[in-house]
């Protein structure tokens, strides 16, 4: 007989349980052999969510559920990596996903009680993944943690054209065709626009968002999201210059931090510049505007000083508060350049009085751990950074022949 | 410092420091049960080997002046730590029989770090593999007819990466 067998089944458990194994891992051992399959096959598991991926995963995924939803209440952590089709790289543009006439219907009923409606068009387009997260969270309930990990919220990375749009666009649809736009067309970015405005939430305010920020800002109880014990969130800086980096909405980190069973929150890279402002709140008058967090991080935030009195004000409860300041930023230059007009205000003084004023019956001074960035010290490298994309694809292939450089370039 | 003697399974006694035995918590309530007065008898550890014991008393020598594990402090909590520190990855290089039998004594012995550390190394030779990898890592015979095989398979098709 194998070792491995002779062990008594809660120490298998133990092994499979472990946080390094994730749900593919699982269902490995679930193939095999009858024992194995016996403890597996109803073990909770974190499950890495890949936005985007060309395995079209996350697709497969909800497909499955659809068919049985009970497996949403075996994930116990979700870690999100981010895999958005690159311009130079062909061999990431992620296919179109088809769902069926059934799934639709299916998908329509049940998200309509629970997500923010734009989310339906843009899960039935079948082209950005991202989409299928709050679904997702719909079937989780007893997930525990959520790690949104540095989040990419441009659906094509990085900075394309029209014209690139247009091109993966059509690659995804598997529309190989000879397309000739008509003359004069009036400008490249409207058909980029009718081609992925479904898939992308844009809100009136221009804010850049993912479709879990909409979802979470909604205010729906989303049952994954509501008993999670424990959510991160960064953003993907793609170089170290702070003039590229506008981060994620500081506002929907506020709505985190009021789920109702939440108790620890790291949370990098949060913006309320550029963004909707923060509503000061008054958690003194309503209970329903006070967070039960007990741990929290803020790092390299895009926060002026009220909006640190904004957070202060929705905490009561933390025994643990880690904060470090975004690095002092230009006043004068041009464009996001000088931001530091906003942010060179709030310092490790008036934040840190701001959270000890507001928790001062459970955040003693010795768990308060406050610093002010110095360049990129604190700078993620996430999950992704193992994926070797290699060279740049031949830009032949894509530069294809199939469109006339020039209509859209004037 | 005070030495007590540990009787293993095939009757060989062995010396050791109380502070290091006490990295086990079934001996250390063991001895608090008793007073601590152990020195002139050998306690029995019905379970495990001699071989078994002394890896289980080197690795817990090694550990003997480990913190606790630590509560928050000022580092990114983001970074879990899941890595094996490089002691223990060598210590755990060892065959099979003799890792799980570790993991049984630890499990035994109640020595959560080491049971820790033993199930991690067996996770790390489960991650990544395809069921037939893992049949071949542990000698594990395959059971399934080939109907349920297929069956199996299709019902973890989403889970593919």
């Amino acid at each position: 007989m194998a070792p491995i067998s002779s062990l008594p089944t809660e120490l298998l458990i133990n092994f499979f349980s472990d946080e390094n194994l994730n749900h593919a891992d699982l269902a490995s051992c679930q193939q095999v052999c009858k024992r194995f399959y016996d403890i597996a096959k109803s073990l909770k598991f974190n499950y890495t969510f890949q936005v985007d991926h060309v395995n079209q995963s996350s697709w497969k995924l909800i497909k499955h559920l659809l068919a049985n939803p009970a497996l949403g209440g075996r994930f116990k952590e979700i870690n999100i990596t981010w895999h958005r089709r690159r311009v130079m790289k062909p061999r990431t543009w992620v296919k179109k996903w088809e769902w069926t006439e059934e799934e639709k219907d299916q998908i329509q009923e049940f998200a309509s009680e629970w997500l923010h409606p734009k989310t339906i068009p843009a899960i039935l387009a079948g082209l950005n993944s991202e989409a299928l997260l709050p679904l997702l969270l719909c079937y989780t309930i007893n997930l525990e943690s959520l790690d949104v990990g540095d989040s990419t919220l441009g659906i094509i990375q990085t900075s394309p054209t029209a014209r690139d749009g247009i091109r993966i666009y059509r690659y995804g649809v598997g529309d190989d065709s000879m397309w000739q736009p008509r003359r004069p067309y009036s400008d490249g970015w409207d058909l980029f626009d009718r081609f992925w405005r479904s898939s992308v939430p844009i809100d009136t305010n221009g804010d850049r968002k993912s479709w879990l920020h909409v979802n979470i800002d909604n205010g729906k109880k989303i049952p994954g999201l509501w008993n999670i014990r424990r959510f991160s969130h960064g953003y993907g800086i793609p170089t170290n210059r702070i003039t590229y980096y506008r981060g994620w909405p500081a506002g929907t980190l506020v709505k985190v931090l009021l789920l109702p069973q939440l108790e620890y929150l790291h949370a990098s890279q949060a913006t309320a510049i550029d963004y909707t402002p923060l509503n000061p709140v008054d958690s003194r008058t309503d209970n329903s505007l006070r967070s039960n967090v007990k741990h929290l991080e803020l790092v390299d935030c895009l926060l002026r000083s009220v909006d640190y009195e904004s957070i202060a004000k929705v905490t009561s409860s933390l025994e643990y508060f880690r904060c470090t300041l975004i690095q002092k930023l230009p006043t004068e230059a041009k464009g996001h350049s000088n931001w530091g007009r906003h942010t060179n205000d709030a310092s490790e003084i008036n934040v840190e009085a701001a959270f000890l004023q507001h928790n001062k019956d459970t955040l003693q001074r010795s768990h308060t751990f406050l610093k002010r960035s110095v360049y990129v010290d604190e700078v993620y490298y996430g999950r992704e950074d193992d994926i070797n994309y290699g060279e740049d694809d031949d830009p032949s292939y894509y530069a294809g022949a199939d469109f006339d450089e020039d209509w859209i370039n004037d | 410092m005070s030495t007590i003697k540990l009787l293993s399974s095939d009757n060989a006694e062995l010396a050791v420091d109380k502070e290091v035995a006490e990295r086990s918590i079934l001996i250390k309530n063991m001895l608090e049960d008793v007073g601590g007065d152990m020195s002139d008898q050998a306690i029995p550890i019905p379970n495990v080997n001699e071989a078994v014991l002394r890896k289980v008393i080197e690795w817990c020598e090694h550990h003997k002046s480990d913190p606790p594990p630590p509560a928050d402090e000022d580092s990114d909590s983001r970074k879990k730590s899941t890595d094996i520190e490089e002691w223990d990855q060598k210590f755990m290089q060892v065959d099979q029989e003799m890792l799980f039998e570790i993991i049984l004594a630890a499990n035994y012995l109640d020595i959560k770090p080491l049971l820790d550390v033993g199930c991690k190394t067996v996770a790390n030779m489960i991650k990544g593999k395809s069921p037939e990898e893992i049949r071949k890592t542990f000698n594990i015979q395959n059971d399934f007819t080939p109907e349920e095989e297929d069956q199996i398979r299709r019902e973890n098709e989403w889970a593919e990466e």
